[in-house]
């Protein structure tokens, strides 16, 4: 039976919830596409962004692309926090239910400053990890 | 979305590159416009401004006002809605719309207001009162803002006339080759006054990401691979 990218997620996530001096940090918690409103600084939020998949023959390979990015007030914490997160994240082994990772890597940055509801100036950084994985068909 | 380099190449296998890479990128833009969140079409047609008294319903405008909206209005102000007959609202409207009834004092109503919604080709953005346009003076009198937020009102009216699918058609392949360089890329920039695609590509502290254009070129990338390699062999 052929799984789908929810346990890329899934992994992504335990991983990162893993990290205890992260998951303390992180006061505004993990959360999936936004944070609701009210979460405090700093976030983190996961998405999907692609994951196109690869049948060769009797097996498939998805290559996942998430974004992963922190959301802080403070600048210099903004980075700490994403230097974290590569540290957790990158050339990690994720325990995917059903696949078989093969890397996990951060293939892309992308940083900006927006304004939140107040008006607050908010540093937003992280980018794209991509995950790699194979699993047999049938 | 790519770059390759002539003189490696050689004129003869480069410009065989050089149209495949064009067509390929015209098809993974085909895919991201597919891919592109649309903001969904609204109604046609102007809304009413409505001002709902203690005493009885008026109708401001063309439009008449829905049960919904009298009931939502109704319930703000506190009255009993049965006891004002629809027949009355009909005839207070066009009585004030005559000019019979005094405009309603500030201060003393319940307003829904419903923000107009038009498109660029209504072009007249003036508020009016039945068929009469408002002046900033009896428009402020009539809300309870300023004068300065008439002229701010209509800029912003002008303004929202973006038909839905303006970053959809703002996709383009651009080809941004030199003498030495094949290059191709896929833009998107929103409407022409606003480059906003990268917040929607990506995730922000308001909004979620709504992907079109890195899915279009992941799910493409072995097509660009092998479609290279074919257009190199044939040479």
């Amino acid at each position: 039976m052929v799984t789908t990218v929810a346990p890329i997620q899934q992994a992504l996530v335990q991983a990162l919830r893993a990290n205890a001096v992260l998951k303390a940090a992180l006061t505004g918690g993990i959360h999936e596409g936004v944070a609701p409103q009210g979460s405090t600084y700093p976030w983190l939020v996961y998405q999907l962004h692609y994951a196109p998949y690869d049948f060769a023959w009797g097996s498939v390979l998805i290559t996942a692309g998430l974004d992963v990015f922190v959301f802080h007030t403070d600048q210099v914490e903004a980075r700490n926090l994403d230097q974290l997160v590569m540290t957790t994240l990158h050339d990690a082994q994720l325990a995917v239910s059903g696949q078989s990772t093969l890397f996990c890597r951060r293939t892309q940055d992308l940083q900006s400053v927006t304004l939140d509801d107040q008006g607050r100036k908010v540093y937003q950084v992280g980018g794209i990890f991509e995950i790699w994985t194979d699993q047999s068909l049938g | 979305m790519a770059t390759l380099d002539r003189g490696v190449l050689g004129n003869l296998v480069a410009d065989a590159i050089d149209e495949r890479m064009e067509i390929i990128a015209q098809y993974i833009a085909a895919e991201a416009r597919q891919r592109c969140p649309v903001r969904k079409s609204e109604d046609r047609g102007r809304r009413t401004i409505v001002a709902l008294t203690k005493d009885s319903t008026y109708m401001i405008g063309r439009q008449p006002i829905s049960t919904s909206e009298m009931v939502l209005a109704a319930k703000r102000i506190g009255i009993n809605l049965k006891k004002v007959q629809k027949k009355r609202y009909a005839l207070q409207a066009r009585r004030i719309a005559r000019g019979q009834r005094p405009l309603p004092r500030n201060g003393d109503l319940g307003i829904v207001v419903r923000r107009p919604r038009v498109y660029a080709e209504d072009i007249d953005a003036t508020p009016r009162y039945g068929k009469r346009a408002l002046s900033a003076s009896q428009w402020a009198t009539m809300t309870g803002k300023t004068q300065s937020a008439y002229q701010k009102r209509v800029n912003a009216i002008t303004e929202q006339e973006e038909k839905p699918g303006a970053l959809r058609r703002s996709i383009h392949v651009m080809n941004e080759s030199d003498g030495k360089i094949i290059r191709y890329a896929i833009r998107a920039t929103g409407s022409e006054e606003r480059s906003y695609a990268r917040y929607v590509e990506f995730p922000t502290v308001h909004t979620a990401a709504q992907p079109f254009l890195l899915p279009a070129l992941k799910n493409n990338e072995r097509r660009i691979a092998q479609r290279l390699r074919g257009a190199i062999g044939k040479r």
